[in-house]
């Protein structure tokens, strides 16, 4: 790290025979920390003065200026300083290439934007009286050309200029520059210059400066640039709509236009604002929250960005009701039917659809009505993402669309690659977690009407069941497939959360398949059986909420009997006793008697060696601690290598043994 | 007069369907703005020359509906005047028939009927897309659509038993453009629905049964397979249907029948 401290010091104590070559390294490196990570204002400014009285060669002061650039911005007690320096030597001649030169840095600040305007603007009359000077005037054309205002133009300034003119009408050149500086006095006030100039192009009068000083000056504005806070800008065109030249076509999120029939000629009041009045966002919607504004031309344009997304989801219920129904038209047209717009519009159309609906934070019932209605006739390829974030709100009103939905997704299901199964699942888990909590929402969101309970429940079971069967199916066609197993567990543990955090006991979740609860048993894999434990952990505690709600009915009595099963047989082989156990448990009870004889003769002692401290699952955690020596994995070896890591088997062992 | 013979006395229509229109109102003032809204719209999107312009009327009628509960109907006429010759250069019908969305902000006239130049009608259109915020859009009929509007047209028309009834197919995914016209005879097809209408009181069932007797007959006579054809039009004495949503309908009660059927076809639905 350079320390800049150092490098000041460093310039400070410069006399005259200096090693050049140490000079050339420091000046690198201060060329380094200017560019990179910028120099601190402090620092920066201590360099500027020091630099400024240094009594170096020239070369060498140039290339030193080069390098002194500030972080931010070239701050007022700088530019003051400067100012100061530059009227205490404006007289002396030999100071010339210098001033020449720290003219050109301001100006090259001046073009990137990195100098206060306002403290340079004070140096007006000091840099205008560096016009009298010839050598000096190409350093200083550019800052006078930027810094003129009207008041600054007087007659006797103009003439002062003509005096010049005239002594430098040899030298074309110089000429010209004056003649530019006259040319903008005239199109301030005409008054003062009646004399005809020649126009002359601006550019060509300003000199080229120092490469190293604008790149220098660049990277600091860029630095500046980036580090600036983004400010998020209103744009309301849609750019699906800048490529499209084929105007047969109407746009399926069109760009914001206001339109206005019949003459405004005679409208007494103000009119109102409209939405392309506003470049911020927030002020935007506060202003929508207090006044009247004009509707857009086409509702369906506040798709395209998250505002219009909430000024959509606060609109009046007349206007909500037609904007259903213009996407109830848009969606059965222009997907259920041939259309002439492309695939890219159409993903992104339903994309802006789901982000609406996740604002809403509700199903629309439109869309949950398309949903039922595609899916049947869907190819399974087109608008699959798509498809995917737009299933993940549904809405009940309309217990048969989700029933379908679900139908057909269940057989979609069960034709799709493994990575699309995973998706599909964790998908309708989303959607059960939703529906959860909008059901045990309390109060009304937006215009929609909330369901009554009935349905919720009513909707919720269907869903549960669903991805149950789901899962089950899953792991039917691939139970090799370790993402299959994986995602199913993960899904139904998630849904049991979701039941058991917001649910209240309304619902009992998704009810696992036996066949979903022995897989994980058989795999090889630590966390699908912590999984499993903390599934039996959280069904006991949904359970028991739902006997408060509902008392003991039937459903109630079913699972009770299912989570009793089965966490019987996890006892089981937790206590070594899976065989002997079997008929109080499901997964081992239907075994074939010829086969458990076989078993018993073939390894001695079954019982006690296939239990889940042996677990292949467990084995990096266990061997590890028994180091590879023959010793028995003991009870305690198990207690700290594997229930110390995993929580829910943890709490599911004590509550095991405390019975 | 008959407030339907704007429709039956005119040739060809083509057919569109038409989402809810926000704000349209009838009165004298308003159709005229929105007349010249669409006649600026026109004037700036066709290069014409300079001698021809276009005058663009917009009428409510009243008559023109169902029932009571129907919204009135609104008719364009788009005139353009070239070297003062004077010519109807398009016109359409926005209308509603039994069947509608109530919205409380928009009116809903479901069915558009317009006929006349293709250019003219892309921009009335997307002029009135923009003033009402509605969506316009052509119907496309699938070959059960077509016979169904075909059978339909069966039961009201009125012409003599010995009259003709046209199926005309097109072969389908092959660029082939030839067409093949099968000719019935209209008292041989009413005879086979009336009998089948004994069979079954569904009338999909109805529509796929007289059908395929249809095409059982044709492959008994000609041994020719019709079931691999498209049908792309279906042309009586008084009516006729395209599969690209151009109808042509010379009486009343056709005129009925068409909208009865669309009333079927298209889903509306309510949230």
């Amino acid at each position: 790290m350079t320390d800049v401290d150092e490098i000041i010091c460093y310039i400070k104590s410069l006399k005259k025979g200096f090693d050049k070559q140490l000079f050339e390294s420091k000046i690198e490196d201060l060329a380094y920390v200017a560019h990179n990570t910028g120099i601190e204002d402090d620092d920066f400014h201590t360099l500027f003065k020091v630099w400024l009285n240094l009594n170096i060669p020239i070369r060498k002061w140039i290339s030193l200026g080069t390098c002194i650039l500030p972080q931010d911005n070239v701050g007022q007690n700088t530019i003051e300083y400067a100012l100061r320096w530059l009227l205490a030597n404006q007289l002396d001649q030999s100071f010339y290439q210098r001033i020449g030169f720290l003219l050109d840095w301001l100006t090259a600040a001046m073009d990137s934007d990195s100098i206060d305007m306002v403290a340079l603007d004070m140096g007006y009359e000091v840099f205008y009286n560096f016009l009298s000077f010839e050598v000096l005037t190409p350093h200083v054309i550019k800052l006078i050309y930027v810094l003129t205002k009207p008041h600054d133009v007087t007659r006797q300034r103009v003439i002062l200029l003509l005096d010049h003119a005239k002594k430098r009408e040899v030298k074309k050149n110089l000429l010209r520059q004056l003649q530019v500086i006259i040319g903008l006095f005239k199109t301030y006030k005409p008054e003062c210059v009646p004399e005809d100039v020649p126009s002359i192009s601006v550019h060509t009068v300003f000199k080229k400066l120092n490469v190293g000083l604008l790149e220098g000056f660049h990277k600091c504005q860029t630095r500046r640039n980036n580090k600036r806070a983004e400010k998020q800008r209103l744009l309301w065109i849609n750019p699906m709509n800048m490529k499209d030249t084929n105007k047969k076509v109407f746009p399926l999120i069109p760009n914001m236009k206001f339109l206005h029939v019949g003459s405004t000629q005679y409208n007494q009041k103000e009119p109102e604002k409209t939405y392309l009045d506003f470049s911020e966002p927030v002020s935007l919607l506060q202003y929508s929250l207090n006044h009247n504004m004009s509707r857009p031309t086409r509702l369906r344009t506040l798709l395209c960005n998250p505002t219009g997304h909430t000024l959509l989801s606060l609109t009046d219920q007349q206007q909500y009701s037609f904007f259903m129904y213009d996407l109830h038209h848009i969606l059965s047209e222009c997907f259920l039917s041939q259309s002439p717009h492309n695939y890219v519009e159409k993903a992104s159309f339903l994309n802006q659809l789901a982000t609406f609906q996740s604002t809403l934070m509700q199903g629309l019932p439109v869309v949950t009505r398309f949903l039922a209605q595609l899916l049947p006739f869907w190819n399974e390829l087109d608008y699959f993402p798509e498809i995917m974030s737009l299933l993940v709100w549904v809405n009940v009103e309309s217990p048969e669309f989700v029933e379908e939905i679900f139908d057909k997704i269940s057989k979609i299901y069960c034709r799709s690659h493994p990575m699309q199964q995973c998706l599909i699942v964790r998908v309708l888990t989303s959607l059960y977690g939703n529906l959860i909590y909008t059901s045990s929402r309390p109060s009304n969101c937006f215009t929609l009407k909330k369901p009554s309970e009935e349905k919720f429940k009513n909707v919720i079971s269907i869903a549960g069941s669903s991805i149950s069967e789901m899962c089950c199916k899953g792991m039917q066609i691939n139970p090799e497939d370790i993402r299959i197993v994986h995602t199913s567990l993960r899904a139904l543990v998630s849904c049991a959360q979701s039941s058991e955090w917001i649910g209240r006991g309304m619902s009992v979740g998704a009810v696992p398949r036996p066949f979903l609860l022995a897989l994980p048993l058989l795999s090889k894999c630590a966390i699908l059986l912590e999984s499993l434990a903390e599934l039996l952990m959280r069904y006991k505690l949904i359970i028991s909420a739902y006997k408060e709600n509902h008392g003991k009915d039937q459903i109630y009595i079913e699972r009770m009997k299912v989570l009793k099963l089965y966490s019987m047989d996890f006892i089981n082989c937790l206590s070594g006793q899976f065989l002997s156990g079997r008929e109080r448990g499901f997964v081992f009870s239907n075994l074939q008697p010829l086969l458990i004889s076989k078993l018993t003769n073939s390894i001695p002692n079954v019982e006690e060696e296939l239990t889940i401290k042996n677990h292949l699952a467990f084995a990096p955690y266990t061997y590890m601690r028994i180091q590879g020596t023959d010793r028995v994995i003991e009870e305690t070896i198990v207690h700290e290598a594997v229930y110390q890591e995993f929580e829910h088997l943890n709490n599911f062992v004590t509550l095991a043994t405390s019975r | 007069m008959d407030p339907l013979a704007v429709i039956y006395n005119e040739n060809q229509w083509r057919v569109n369907k038409v989402s809810p229109l926000f704000n349209l109102q009838y009165k004298e003032v308003k159709l005229k703005q929105y007349a010249s809204s669409i006649k600026q719209a026109l004037t700036s999107a066709v290069a014409t020359e300079a001698t021809s312009r276009f005058l663009v009327n917009i009428e409510g009628l009243p008559l023109l509906k169902y029932s009571n509960d129907d919204a009135p109907s609104i008719m364009i006429t788009v005139t353009s005047t070239q070297e003062h010759k004077k010519k109807t250069a398009y016109n359409a019908i926005i209308l509603s028939w039994g069947k509608s969305i109530t919205l409380e902000c928009a009116i809903h006239l479901p069915y558009m009927l317009e006929r006349g130049e293709q250019k003219v009608g892309h921009i009335v259109k997307t002029a009135l897309q923009n003033i009402f915020d509605c969506n316009i859009k052509d119907y496309n009929f699938t070959q059960f659509q077509l016979l169904q509007l075909g059978f339909n047209f069966l039961e009201n028309d009125s012409s003599r038993s010995t009259d003709p009834f046209t199926l005309v197919y097109k072969t389908p995914q092959v660029d082939f453009k030839d067409k093949l016209t099968m000719a019935f005879e209209i008292g041989d097809i009413q005879g086979i629905w009336t009998s089948l209408k004994d069979e079954t009181s569904n009338e999909t069932d109805l529509v796929t049964m007289a059908y395929q007797t249809l095409q059982n007959q044709l492959f008994h006579m000609l041994t020719m397979d019709v079931s691999v054809l498209d049908i792309c039009e279906v042309i009586l004495p008084k009516a006729e249907v395209k599969f690209n949503g151009i109808v042509k309908m010379k009486t009343p009660e056709l005129v009925n029948s068409l909208f009865t059927v669309l009333n079927k076809i298209t889903d509306l639905c309510v949230f």
